[in-house]
């Protein structure tokens, strides 16, 4: 019940940004560049716009030095920590979810609707947005935007390399031990391929990262509060 | 037997580890249709106290029940109303957005609207609806704040500093719309600085100093005693014994004395006395001589 009803109010939240702020322009620039780059029908690319839409929509919605200091007075309201987190996760991931399938459609458009690929690469952008979403609030509750700016850096650039491509390049070190174990933890495109597949693991992480965040997030925000 | 709508017993919570104790073994009940006062100086733990009534603070020690359990329980969420101090909305939302948003998580449908109506009237909000809440005054901010806490007939207010920055007008006619929530049932704890606004309302005082309430009394009791206000030519460099210097000469507390007896005292120390006058006296008389007491 208070899930569902947080859900809604959050969505609110976010819907106000999206006309408000300049949400709603970055998210028309992101959809613009992924359709106007290659690789847009392919489970990277739209995995990849799913990650930023979702990082942007959290940052949007959930980030603001003002955002985190107006959610403890939420909690004197029949809520809990967890339903306002699971609210702002799922209007994070509702908004990134329809960025992925505009792009998916204005690929389409382009390029017919019989590519057969195209579905598994809508599914693999829509799950990478759920991780990506978690993901992003737990930065958020914990370094504010700051952690998101990060993290929206690492989705663009880094996170399409695999966990094992970056001792071939650099050679062993310890920094490279310690970024292939963050790709290996972070939610990255280089997973698209498995979840556009279906493979279980991928799967799992991604899930784990839409409900682990989540619940990372209203940990931060129970901790406020005692 | 009625039961108390909020009950802290013996309750402590320190800051920085333990260094900086806020609020210190305080025991406090408020029954339904009273309006407490919670006054004292910066950082004497009223704030503290407001939050952990609301359930925005766990206490290190001592028990804190509000509806007859937890404050952080649903029950208890539902039907409590805290207003902070300078508080902080969801940025780019409308006043009347940022009420249906606190609305939403209290009932669904089109019951919500009219919850929603109810906040914007009682909060004086109709006019400011349609504008951010990021931009609203000082005043207009701290209605909303009172709009957002009232909302959803809650049984329990907390209200810190909500009637400071108001102007005189709106702020009588919330003095009056918090006595007839007050009269329907509904627990009020007021933190102010605002003493006025605090004598208006408040059946019953709490004083707080250094996390401790050092006084506690009916607002009929702190105030049934008779002041003499005395109008000197000019202030004396040291006041007799029991009177207080003001701006315009010297004032004491009556008690059993007479007008005569008192006056006489000042004749007694060669002061020009011009003029005198007998008033009641006011509740910040009562806090200061508490506060100066220690």
């Amino acid at each position: 019940m208070f899930a569902h009803r947080s859900g809604l109010a959050e969505w609110q939240v976010v819907r106000a940004r999206m006309v408000r702020t300049r949400l709603g322009l970055w998210l028309l620039a992101l959809a613009a560049a992924a359709l106007a780059l290659p690789g847009t029908g392919d489970a990277d690319g739209t995995a990849r716009v799913g990650l930023l839409a979702a990082a942007l929509a959290v940052a949007f919605g959930a980030g603001s030095d003002a955002d985190r200091a107006a959610l403890p007075l939420a909690l004197t309201h029949p809520t809990t920590p967890a339903a306002v987190a699971a609210g702002r996760a799922l209007a994070g991931l509702v908004v990134a979810d329809a960025v992925v399938l505009a792009v998916v459609a204005g690929h389409a458009w382009r390029h017919g609707w019989l590519d057969p690929h195209l579905a598994r690469a809508a599914v693999a952008g829509m799950a990478a947005a759920a991780a990506g979403s978690g993901c992003a609030l737990a930065a958020a509750w914990t370094g504010g935007n700051a952690l998101v700016g990060a993290l929206v850096a690492y989705f663009a650039l880094l996170s399409a390399v695999p966990p094992d491509g970056l001792a071939p390049v650099f050679g062993p070190h310890p920094l490279v031990t310690i970024g292939g174990a963050l790709l290996w933890v972070l939610p990255g495109t280089w997973r698209a391929a498995a979840l556009a597949a279906g493979e279980p693991g991928a799967w799992l992480h991604a899930l784990a990262w839409a409900a682990g965040g989540t619940a990372l997030a209203a940990w931060r925000l129970r901790r406020r509060i005692q | 037997m009625i039961t108390p709508l909020v009950e802290l017993r013996d309750v402590a919570r320190a800051y920085c580890g333990g260094r900086v104790r806020a609020v210190d073994g305080v025991s406090l009940a408020l029954m339904p249709g009273e309006i407490v006062g919670l006054v004292g100086a910066n950082g004497a733990g009223k704030t503290t106290l407001l939050r952990l009534a609301a359930g925005l603070l766990a206490p290190d020690s001592g028990l804190v029940t509000v509806l007859g359990g937890p404050p952080d329980r649903p029950l208890a969420r539902r039907g409590t109303g805290y207003a902070p101090d300078g508080p902080v909305f969801p940025p780019a939302l409308t006043v009347r957005e940022v009420l249906d948003y606190y609305a939403r998580l209290h009932v669904a449908g089109p019951r919500r609207r009219a919850l929603v109506a109810g906040a914007l009237a009682l909060g004086d909000l109709a006019e400011v609806a349609e504008r951010r809440a990021a931009a609203l005054s000082r005043g207009e901010a701290q209605r909303l704040a009172l709009a957002q806490a009232a909302l959803g007939g809650r049984r329990v207010l907390l209200l810190d500093e909500t009637l400071s920055g108001i102007d005189p007008v709106v702020r009588r006619a919330l003095c009056d719309r918090l006595a007839r929530l007050a009269q329907d049932g509904v627990a009020v704890l007021l933190a102010s600085h605002d003493l006025t606004a605090v004598e208006r309302l408040a059946g019953r005082v709490a004083i707080l100093a250094r996390g401790r309430i050092v006084r506690s009394a009916s607002t009929a009791e702190l105030l049934r005693e008779r002041v003499l206000e005395v109008v000197l030519d000019r202030p004396p460099v040291e006041p007799p014994a029991g009177f207080r210097v003001t701006a315009t000469g010297l004032e004491r507390d009556l008690g059993a004395d007479s007008v005569e007896a008192a006056l006489a005292v000042c004749r007694a120390h060669r002061l020009a006395v011009r003029a005198s006058r007998v008033r009641l006296r006011t509740l910040e008389d009562a806090v200061l001589e508490t506060l100066d007491a220690r």
